[in-house]
C-alpha cells in the first residue's frame, strides 16, 4: 500500500511549467525526503497532493483517495505543516489546540501535553507573537496530536536554527516511529533530512530525477578514485555508469552510479590492470549534488 | 453540524470587540432617536438626524468590517489557508459563515425590541420592523460578500472594494455621458424594472460566486463572473426597454387632469431649505377626517419632500410623535379596507399655474426603525412627466406656493383633505 501516489502529474502557471509528468510513489510507513533546489516544484507537488492546487493534468492519490476528492474523513488522517501555511495568528497556542481538537476524533490530549512540554511552547502566547521556530513547532504540534497516518511537511526547517530543527525532527521522529506513520518531507537542503529519511526522491526543474530507498541509494553510489601507476588510464572506456570522470595528475576520480562490489573488483582486475582503485561511500548530500549537476548538464536522468 | 457551530463560536469570539462596537452604535442610534421622541419640537430633529447618520453611515461600515473579518479568518481565495488542510468541508465552512451572518442579522433586532416595545409597537409592527432591520443589514452584506470571497486578505479586500467602487463610478460616468447625448425620456416604471433586474442579477451573482468560492475555490472564475455581471448590469441600465410585468415596452405615463383644492383647505407654514433635489419639509398638518372621527384635527407630519437621483419627487408623511404609532394607519391609502387609488394626490400651484399627480408607492404605513417613526405613506411623482400647465423652472419656489390635494372620490366631501405645503396664506 502506498501512502502517496502521483501519475503524470503536471502543473503549469500560464506558459511556465512548474511540474512535468511527475510519477511518484511513497510507500506507507516510509519517511520520504523530497529533495530539490528552490523552484524545483516541491511545494507545487505538495499543494496538489493536499488539494490546495488543481493539477493541469495527471492525478494524485493520498491514502488511496484522489487528492481532488479529499473529504474531512481523510483529512483527519493527514497532518500538514508548511512554511507557507497561514495559521490563525490571533489565537493563542492553547486556543489553536482547543479549536483543532473537536475536529479530530483521535485527538490525544496526553500527547498534546507531552509535545507542549517537549517543544517548550508558551501556551498563552498568541501565534503572531511567536518566533518562526515556535510557530513551526506549534504547527507541528497541531498536526501530531491526532496521530495522523500521513504527515506532510513542506520545507519545515526553512529559517530554523539548528537547535530548533533538531527538536522538530526529534518530535516528529519520536511519534512517527512508534506509530509507523508515513512522513513526506520536502526540503531544498539534503543535510536537513538525511538523518531521518529512509526513502529519497529528487526533483529538478519540475521533473523527478530519482526516487528510491536511502539504503539502496547509498549502496549504489560510490566515489571512485583510481591511482594510475602504469601507462595511461583508459578514459574512453570508462563504464557508462560512471559520471564526472576527471583526471588530476595520476589520480582519476569518478562517480559510480551502479556500484556493485564484485563487479567493481572484476573491472579493476580486467580493465584497470590491477591499478589501485577505491570506491568510497558517499553521503546523501554528495549524491544530491551529483544528481543535480548531471540533471542540469544533460537534462533529465532516468529515475532509478 | 458540530464543526459548523464550532466554527461559528470561533468566529464570534474572534469578532467580539467589533461586535461590541456594533452593539454600542446600535444602542446609541436608538437612544438618540428616543431622546428626540421625548422632545416637544415639531420643526427640527437633530437627534433623529444623528441617529440616521449613524445608521446610514457607520453601521454599513461596521457591517463591511464584520463580513471582512468573518471571511478572512478562513479565506477561500487563499491556497495556503489553514482550514483547507483541516477536516473542514467547503460546504460546512459556508454554512458556518452563513450561520454567523444570520446571528449577526438578528443582533440589532434583539437590541431594538425593547425600544419598540417601549414605544407601543404591536407584535405585527415588531415583525415588520424586524424585517426592515434585517433588510437594512442585508444590503451591505450583499455588497461586501463578493469582494470578501475573492480576496485572500483584509488588505486585498479593501483594495478590491476600492477597485469595485472605481469601476462603478466609471460606469456611472459612461452611462451619464451616453444619456446626455440621447436625451431619452425617463419612465419611472422602466427605471423600476431596471433596478429590480440589476438587483436580481447581483443577488444571483453573489450567490453563485460565493458557492463557487466555498465549494471549488476557483477565484479567477469568480472574478470573471463578477465582471460579466457588472457588464450585464450596465447593459441593462443602458439598453433595457421593457417593463417587467408582461414585458411591454415602457413609455411615458400620461398626465393627469388638474383638480382644484377645496375652499376649506388648511394652510400651514413650512420651511424649505436649499435645493429642491434635497429639500426637507418638516410641517405638521391637521387631518381632515370628518368631524365625527376621533382623528379629525390630529396632526399629520409631512416629513420630507425629496427628489431622488432619478428626478422623482417623494413626499413622506408620518404621525407627529412615535407614541401615536399605528393611530393613523387605516386613514391612508393602502391601509386595510382602503384600496389604493391611482393618482390619489395632486400638488397644485394656483398662483403660478401647474399641477402634477402623485401616486402612493408605499402600501399603508411604513416603519422607519432608524428613527422610531412611522411613515404612513410616501407619494411619488415625476413633475417633468406628470405636469399640466406651465412647467416650472424652479421647483423649490413653485412648491412654496403649492398645495397638496388628497382626493377621495368614494368618500363624502367632508372627508376630503386638502393640505397646503406652501407659505402661510392670509
Amino acid at each position: 500500500m502506498n501512502a502517496l501516489e502521483t501519475h503524470q502529474l503536471s502543473r503549469s502557471y500560464g506558459r511556465a511549467e512548474a511540474l512535468h509528468g511527475l510519477t511518484l510513489t511513497v510507500p506507507a510507513g516510509s519517511i520520504f525526503a523530497f529533495i530539490g533546489p528552490n523552484g524545483a516544484g516541491k511545494t507545487t507537488t505538495i499543494r496538489m497532493l493536499m488539494n490546495l492546487l488543481e493539477p493541469t493534468s495527471g492525478e494524485a492519490c493520498v491514502l488511496g483517495v484522489d487528492s481532488r476528492k479529499l473529504k474531512p474523513r481523510e483529512r483527519q488522517r493527514i497532518g500538514y505543516v508548511s512554511e507557507n501555511q497561514k495559521l490563525p495568528d490571533w489565537m493563542t497556542i492553547d486556543q489553536l489546540m482547543r479549536y483543532c481538537q473537536p475536529l479530530y476524533p483521535t485527538w490525544d490530549r496526553e500527547l498534546e501535553k507531552k509535545l507542549l512540554r517537549k517543544f517548550e511552547l508558551p501556551v498563552d502566547r498568541k501565534l503572531k507573537h511567536l518566533s518562526r521556530g515556535m510557530m513551526m513547532k506549534t504547527a507541528l504540534l497541531s498536526s501530531l496530536a491526532y496521530r495522523p497516518e500521513l504527515l506532510v511537511l513542506d520545507e519545515p526547517f526553512s529559517g530554523l536554527d539548528p537547535l530548533v530543527r533538531d527538536e522538530f525532527i526529534a518530535g516528529a521522529l519520536e511519534v512517527s516511529q512508534q506509530e509507523k506513520w508515513t512522513i513526506f518531507i520536502s526540503s531544498h537542503d539534503i543535510n536537513e533530512v538525511e538523518q531521518l529519511a529512509n526513502w529519497v526522491g529528487m526533483i529538478e526543474a519540475g521533473r523527478l530525477t530519482l526516487s528510491e530507498p536511502t539504503e539502496s541509494l547509498l549502496a549504489r553510489f560510490r566515489r571512485i578514485e583510481v591511482t594510475v601507476t602504469a601507462g595511461e588510464f583508459p578514459l574512453p572506456s570508462a563504464p557508462e555508469t560512471w559520471l564526472e570522470v576527471q583526471r588530476e595528475g595520476n589520480l582519476v576520480r569518478a562517480i559510480e552510479t551502479r556500484y556493485d562490489a564484485d563487479r567493481f573488483e572484476q573491472y579493476r582486475i580486467n580493465r584497470l590492470q590491477k591499478m589501485e582503485a577505491v570506491a568510497k561511500p558517499m553521503t546523501l548530500r554528495q549524491i544530491f549534488v551529483v544528481q543535480a549537476r548531471e540533471s542540469r548538464t544533460h537534462g533529465n536522468i532516468p529515475v532509478a | 453540524m458540530k464543526p459548523v457551530w464550532h466554527i461559528v463560536r470561533k468566529d464570534l469570539f474572534r469578532l467580539r470587540w467589533i461586535l461590541l462596537l456594533w452593539v454600542m452604535v446600535l444602542i446609541a442610534a436608538l437612544g438618540l432617536a428616543a431622546i428626540q421622541a421625548g422632545l416637544d419640537d415639531g420643526t427640527y430633529f437633530p437627534f433623529w438626524i444623528a441617529a440616521s447618520a449613524m445608521i446610514v453611515g457607520v453601521l454599513p461600515l461596521i457591517a463591511f468590517g464584520l463580513v471582512m473579518g468573518l471571511l478572512h479568518d478562513d479565506p477561500v481565495a487563499e491556497i495556503d489557508a489553514f482550514w483547507i488542510t483541516r477536516p473542514i468541508a467547503g460546504g460546512e465552512l459556508l454554512l458556518a459563515k452563513l450561520t454567523a451572518l444570520m446571528v449577526l442579522a438578528f443582533v440589532p433586532v434583539l437590541i431594538w425590541i425593547p425600544f419598540w416595545l417601549n414605544y407601543d409597537y404591536s407584535w405585527s409592527q415588531i415583525v415588520q420592523a424586524s424585517g426592515q432591520t434585517i433588510r437594512m443589514n442585508f444590503l451591505p452584506v450583499m455588497l461586501a460578500l463578493p469582494f470578501a470571497v475573492i480576496s485572500s486578505s483584509a488588505s486585498k479586500f479593501v483594495m478590491n472594494v476600492m477597485v469595485g467602487a472605481g469601476v462603478l463610478l466609471l460606469l456611472v460616468l459612461l452611462f451619464q455621458l451616453g444619456n446626455s447625448r440621447e436625451e431619452a425620456p425617463v419612465v419611472p416604471a422602466l427605471l423600476e424594472s431596471k433596478a429590480w433586474l440589476i438587483a436580481g442579477l447581483w443577488f444571483v451573482t453573489v450567490l453563485v460566486v460565493t458557492l463557487n468560492q466555498f465549494l471549488r475555490r476557483q477565484t479567477r472564475q469568480s472574478i470573471a463572473m463578477l465582471a460579466i455581471a457588472v457588464a450585464a448590469g450596465f447593459s441593462i441600465a443602458k439598453w433595457w426597454r421593457w417593463k417587467l410585468d408582461g414585458l411591454q415596452p415602457a413609455s411615458a405615463e400620461p398626465a393627469t387632469a388638474p383638480t382644484e383644492p377645496g375652499p376649506d383647505a388648511p394652510v400651514i407654514s413650512v420651511e424649505i431649505a436649499g435645493e429642491t433635489k434635497r429639500m426637507v419639509v418638516m410641517a405638521e398638518v391637521p387631518l381632515t377626517a370628518g368631524a365625527s372621527s376621533f382623528r379629525h384635527g390630529r396632526m399629520l407630519k409631512i416629513q420630507s419632500v425629496l427628489r431622488d437621483f432619478t428626478g422623482e419627487l417623494q413626499v413622506t408623511f408620518s404621525e407627529a410623535t412615535p407614541q401615536l404609532s399605528g393611530t393613523f394607519r387605516d386613514l391612508l391609502p393602502g391601509s386595510p379596507g382602503s384600496p389604493v387609488e391611482p393618482n390619489y394626490y395632486f400638488i397644485i400651484n394656483r398662483a403660478a399655474g401647474g399641477v402634477f399627480a402623485v401616486t402612493p408607492i408605499h402600501s399603508g404605513y411604513n416603519l422607519d426603525v432608524a428613527t422610531l417613526r412611522f411613515s404612513h405613506a410616501t407619494i411619488s411623482a415625476r413633475p417633468e412627466l406628470n405636469w399640466q400647465g406651465k412647467p416650472t423652472a424652479n421647483l423649490a419656489t413653485w412648491l412654496q406656493d403649492a398645495v397638496l390635494v388628497k382626493v377621495a372620490p368614494a368618500e363624502p366631501a367632508a372627508a376630503r383633505g386638502v393640505t397646503s405645503i406652501g407659505r402661510s396664506s392670509p
